[in-house]
């Protein structure tokens, strides 16, 4: 399987987060809120379709609010397949921050 | 983008100012092009984000900067929707374009039947369009084109209408010197007749002379190669060339300073031109200085010989200058005696032709050539269209009929999801590929058949096709016009089948019974009929033409054109070749049947004066060719008074009202002269025009001027080339170094009715290519319907119907709608042959044969072609048609 790239990590990190609320809107806002930075709706989305396409998301439809003029949300949520991808992105993570830790520990000593 | 951005970003401000206080929900439109280009799949929860996020920017800033966000989104979406809508697209069409290869490849046999039948209609419709471009390319290459007009006469003097090119000496130059409107002007003079050219110790005919002012090259673009066209020919006894004629007389040799011998009188060349294009109204290899010619000088404004040509200052209207050309008859021509003119109901009225109207609408006395006509550029091009529509109609009626076959992709496509505008695009895109690919095979027939084309019509044609900018486009523009136009109904058609009864194969009852296949093939078989009928017509014409009695006999005479002056020397060459026992008698003449006759005014015996034609011939005129006199006697050697007797015909004693013409006097140029006979009117002119009255006189006698230019010998039937070899030696006896240039009466005078056969030719190739594309048809479409009902003619068979019974069955249909439109295609085709017959002053009725012989050929070729495939299924076993699907 392709290795998820950093924003699609992010992504994907944020759903597990929000859990039952993770939908484009609450999506885009705590990615802003965290990051200090606007993310655009296409920036969010465009991952998403890519995500779900692959498999390492799903979605059902929500609740429909007045606020949303009456139309259904829809939630995204990690698949199986989706959490063994994460976790195989940790451990990659992992071993080169290890790697990357013991040298800058080197080179400080 | 950029501007359909900056436009609905002005929109969207318009709307704010509307909207913002009432409404608490996203902007309206802008939600409905959303939805319009947001994925279906995700709209509804798309949308719902959208609103989401512009409520909260309401809430928090405002409605302004709201409603800018949601118009910002909507365009920021828009580059990344059109790129998918290019990729989705180009995907379906390459999935569109391979079903529709393959559907070709399958139906080799349909799809011969189509692409061949438009391929023929498109190379019709090629040919033609190349045609009509060259009769409406004439005379475009002056660059002052849209400024050169000819001035032309519309007169009537007495009994004479007159409407000719001819105009008097002095015009020209008052014209230029009085009205500043004009920038130029120029006269022509062109011989009637060969003349004869020296140049060292040989001799030319040459056809092609004229006597022109210096201007002409102001007005005219002809493009000097050697000389300069300023000082070309304004001296007396120069000459300038055209590029092949000085090849063909001097060579390689430098052509300027030479000299010729026109006429007797010496030549300096002075300067050569490139040779005048194919499409100008003239085509002179000569032009000699009119200044040679004192009687260039003249200013006098009674006789017409000079063809006058004006260019008009830019701007100025042709109308205006119509009204000034008034004053100048006014003042010249009825000399402010306008009063007596109108009373007798004579006038006479200058006016304009603009020059590249000429060739295609001008039809004066006087033309320098044949020009083109535009009625036949309106039937050409009406029947090319004919063509093409039937060829398109093959198309459309095939593949509606074959939609049976594709009933069930439909069905299935629309199950699969296939939108109905996508099956429509899916079908118009398979008939542009039919379409192009006839388009390739019309490009190789056109190329084919250009050479007997080109012989066909006369012309040096091309398809050139990167000459132009507008060949190529225009030819991807037909294929895809009649792509998509023959690929409409059958695609709306298609498209509309209900999935669940095309699944239930419910949908061939409905196809069988297509009023508009019918329509059709009704439309095809009376575009055929009226072409059979049309083609019958005209050659009955022309035979007509062919056999009739002339009044005289053009067969067997041969005719010299002689070149002045030959004088008294004819009279002894023509007793001399009396001594060959073929040859049974000779005349000389200054015109003849099927030639340009002068026309004079005459003043009869107590009568107002009339204008009559003018043929001066000697006393074995009449034997030679044939002529029948009514009363009285022909011109003899044995009376010496005849050089001033004058013997009429029957019209000019009809328009005089003369009981007994004979012995009355008629006065002309001078003389009184006697009236001897009366000879049988004879069709000296071609018969689109009645027999006019006719005035005969010896030559040499009172119109001495007229030159004695052809000679005419008839001789016995039978081994033309040993009496044409006896005659030439006995001319270059009689006048050495003269060319012996002779032709046959009969080929002159049929020279008259060009234009009559080339329609007769037209008419009979597109006849046959309709029959052809209607049966290709028709054929393709019986074997469809006999495919179709293969099941039912096997029941039938098993319950004892006869073959001939089925045959009868099958064919029966099509008879009916062959007869219908029969019906529909007579009075169309009597009302258009009645007024092409109108053009003869002497025609054919038009008879119910031709069109009963159009109705037979048409029915039997219909059956034809639908009996064979219905024979085919009526013979074939039962077992074999109830097996079958």
């Amino acid at each position: 399987m392709e290795s998820l790239t950093r924003r699609e990590e992010q992504i994907m990190l944020v759903i597990g987060h929000l859990k039952e609320n993770a939908y484009l809107v609450s999506i885009q806002k705590y990615l802003s809120e965290i990051t200090r930075k606007n993310w655009s709706i296409g920036a969010i989305h465009i991952p998403l379709r890519r995500l779900e396409r692959s498999g390492v998301i799903d979605s059902y439809s929500g609740e429909a609010t007045a606020v949303r003029g009456g139309r259904r949300k829809k939630i995204y949520r990690l698949t199986q397949q989706g959490l063994v991808a994460l976790e195989e992105n940790k451990k990659v993570n992992d071993i080169l921050w290890a790697d990357f830790s013991e040298k800058i520990a080197k080179r400080t000593t | 983008m950029i501007y359909y951005g900056l436009t609905s970003l002005r929109k969207s401000l318009n709307e704010l100012h509307k909207m913002v206080k009432f409404h608490n929900s996203s902007p309206r439109i802008a939600e409905k092009i959303l939805r319009s280009i947001l994925p279906y799949d995700e709209r509804e929860a798309l949308l719902g984000d959208f609103e989401e996020i512009y409520r909260n920017l309401l809430k928090k800033r405002g409605g302004l900067i709201a409603h800018l966000w949601y118009w910002i989104q909507i365009i920021r979406l828009f580059p990344s929707f059109l790129k998918d809508c290019i990729y989705w697209r180009s995907e379906m069409i390459k999935n569109w374009l391979k079903i529709a290869l393959r559907n070709i490849r399958r139906h080799k046999g349909y799809s011969f039947i189509t692409t061949f039948g438009l391929a023929i209609g498109m190379a019709c419709f090629i040919l033609t369009f190349l045609w009509i471009l060259d009769e409406l390319s004439y005379d475009r290459f002056h660059e002052k084109a849209d400024q050169i007009y000819r001035v032309a006469v519309r007169a009537k003097i007495g009994n004479t209408e007159i409407n000719q090119t001819y105009t008097p000496p002095p015009l020209a130059g008052t014209l230029l010197t009085d009205y500043p409107e004009v920038l130029h002007s120029v006269r022509f003079v062109n011989y009637n007749r060969a003349v004869l050219i020296k140049c060292g110790e040989q001799f030319f005919n040459e056809y092609n002379v004229a006597l022109v002012d210096a201007s002409l090259f102001d007005v005219f673009t002809l493009r000097f190669i050697k000389g300069d066209p300023k000082a070309a020919l304004i001296q007396p006894n120069t000459v300038v060339l055209t590029e092949k004629t000085a090849y063909r007389y001097f060579g390689n040799k430098n052509p300027i300073k030479q000299v010729l011998a026109i006429d007797n009188d010496n030549f300096q060349v002075t300067g050569v031109i490139e040779n005048i294009p194919e499409s100008s109204h003239f085509h002179f290899d000569f032009f000699i200085s009119l200044t040679t010619f004192p009687g260039s000088r003249s200013t006098r404004w009674g006789g017409n010989y000079y063809k006058t040509y004006i260019v008009l200052r830019e701007g100025c209207s042709k109308e205006e200058f119509e009204t000034k050309l008034h004053e100048v008859v006014k003042k010249y021509i009825y000399k402010n005696n306008e009063d007596n003119w109108i009373k007798v109901g004579n006038y006479w009225i200058y006016y304009l032709q603009p020059l590249t109207k000429i060739h295609l609408h001008s039809r004066l006395d006087g033309e320098f050539e044949a020009n083109g006509n535009s009625s036949y550029v309106s039937i050409f091009s009406m029947v090319a269209f004919f063509i093409l529509v039937m060829s398109g109609i093959n198309y459309m009626n095939l593949y509606t009929a074959r939609s049976a076959n594709r009933a069930m992709e439909v069905g299935i496509r629309k199950v699969i999801g296939s939108h109905r505008s996508q099956l429509i695009k899916q079908f118009l895109i398979e008939s542009i590929v039919s379409s192009s690919i006839a388009l390739l095979l019309a490009i190789a027939i056109v190329e084919i058949l250009l050479p007997s084309f080109r012989n066909f019509v006369g012309k040096q044609l091309d398809l050139h096709y990167f000459g132009n900018l507008y060949v190529l486009p225009g030819l991807i523009g037909l294929a895809l016009v009649i792509g998509t136009t023959a690929g409409a109904y059958p695609s709306f058609f298609l498209s509309s089948f209900q999935t669940i009864s095309v699944l239930k194969s419910q949908h061939l009852g409905r196809l069988k019974n297509s009023w508009l296949r019918n329509g059709l093939v009704l439309i095809q078989f009376s575009i055929s009929i009226f072409l059979i009928i049309g083609t019958l017509i005209v050659f009955q014409q022309l035979k007509y033409i062919q056999d009739r009695n002339l009044g005289f006999n053009k067969e067997h005479v041969v005719i010299i054109k002689t070149i002045k002056p030959i004088g008294k020397k004819s009279d002894v060459f023509k007793e001399n070749l009396l001594k060959h026992p073929f040859v049974i008698s000779a005349s000389g003449s200054h015109s003849l049947p099927g030639r340009h006759f002068e026309n004079f005014g005459f003043i009869p015996e107590g009568k107002d004066a009339i204008t009559m034609n003018l043929c001066c011939c000697d006393y074995d005129f009449l034997e030679t060719l044939g002529l029948e006199m009514k009363t009285g006697r022909f011109f003899s050697k044995d009376h010496k008074t005849d050089y001033s007797a004058i013997i009429i015909n029957e019209a000019a004693v009809k328009l005089l009202g003369w009981k007994d013409p004979l012995n009355k006097y008629i006065f002309s140029n001078d003389q009184n002269l006697n009236v001897i006979g009366v000879v049988k009117d004879f069709h000296y002119q071609s018969l689109h025009q009645p027999v006019a009255p006719m005035a005969l006189l010896l030559l040499h006698g009172a119109y001495d001027f007229l030159a004695e230019n052809f000679i005419s010998v008839r001789v016995k039937p039978g081994n033309i080339e040993e009496n044409l070899k006896f005659i030439k030696k006995t001319w270059e006896k009689f006048f050495p170094g003269m060319p012996f240039d002779y032709s046959f009466l009969d080929v002159d005078y049929n020279t008259l009715y060009h234009n009559e056969r080339l329609t007769g030719k037209t008419f009979t190739t597109f006849s046959l290519l309709a029959i052809f594309i209607a049966s290709l048809g028709l054929f393709g479409l019986a074997s469809l319907i006999s495919e179709w009902r293969t099941k039912e003619i096997g029941i039938r068979k098993v319950f004892g119907a006869s073959v001939s019974g089925i045959v009868f069955m099958l064919s029966k249909e099509f008879t009916k709608w062959v007869v219908i439109s029969n019906a529909v295609a007579w009075p169309f085709a009597y009302y258009v042959m009645n007024i092409w017959l109108q053009n003869f002053a002497y025609r054919v009725n038009i008879t119910l044969w031709s069109f009963i012989f159009a109705a037979f050929l048409s029915l039997t070729i219909a059956l034809i072609t639908v009996s064979y495939r219905s024979v085919r299924a009526a013979v074939s076993h039962p077992v074999n048609a109830l097996r079958y699907e």
